[in-house]
């Protein structure tokens, strides 16, 4: 049952990752590397932007504003709007998991 | 969407700005989604992340799901005074377990990730402290 939930989170991951690399902020080219982490076994999966992760700090100004530009929030709309393709996906897998018992 | 601008906005505004402590400590600077200004700092501001439509089997739509980034703005080299600002808007609005009323509807509103960050320009810090709220509104039948 394991493999088959986690082939779930990481479907979505790879989804959500394809999704950041057409949409992010395309004037802030640090911005525009997304990376995926898929820890086998554990159900999780992370998505991470900007190269080397670390200039991802960049993205938290074009996410949240500053004192002289607006919000222009990409990831947390994406994430957002992947919940419920998360959670049919996990249900699915669940019930396939469960009949091949 | 009635949702957003008929329940939830109207109550976000109404909570943070009606509040006597929470105004004066940002002197009366808020602003909302569509404020046309920038304001001088300290100030308190929300805005709307993202909205998804919650659809029933009939295929209707019973409610909607927000999130909205809530969060004080000062110019600092400290978090002191953006943490009493938050401090404040965050015990009036992260209501857990509670329905609030507002205009046409009901909504719920919990607050699921700190927003904290510092930015510096014009070599002027500046410190960013708030949070991301999911709010659930739906409008009365």
């Amino acid at each position: 049952m394991p493999r088959r939930i986690d082939d779930a989170v990481n479907e979505v991951a790879t989804d959500m990752t394809n999704e950041f690399k057409t949409t992010l902020w395309i004037d802030t080219g640090l911005l525009r590397r997304v990376t995926t982490e898929r820890l086998a076994g554990l159900n999780h999966a992370e998505v991470w932007i900007g190269y080397n992760r670390g200039h991802g700090f960049y993205s938290r100004f074009q996410e949240w504003g500053t004192v002289k530009q607006a919000a222009r929030p990409i990831v947390g709309p994406t994430a957002h709007a992947y919940e419920p393709v998360l959670a049919e996906k996990m249900t699915k897998a669940v019930q396939r998991a469960a009949r091949a018992q | 969407m009635i949702e957003t601008t008929g329940i939830v906005e109207p109550w976000l505004w109404a909570t943070l700005t009606e509040d006597e402590v929470l105004s004066a400590l940002v002197a009366g600077h808020f602003s909302a989604t569509l404020s046309p200004d920038p304001l001088p700092d300290p100030y308190l501001t929300f805005l709307m992340q993202s909205t998804r439509d919650v659809v029933g089997m009939s295929g209707d739509t019973i409610s909607t799901d927000n999130l909205y980034i809530v969060k004080a703005v000062a110019r600092s080299s400290s978090w002191d005074e953006v943490e009493a600002i938050f401090s404040r808007a965050h015990a009036l609005i992260h209501r857990p377990n509670a329905v609030m009323q507002s205009g046409s509807g009901s909504l719920t509103c919990v607050r699921e990730q700190i927003v904290q960050y510092p930015e510096i320009d014009a070599g002027v810090q500046y410190r960013h402290l708030g949070g991301i709220y999911r709010i659930r509104a739906s409008a009365d039948d």
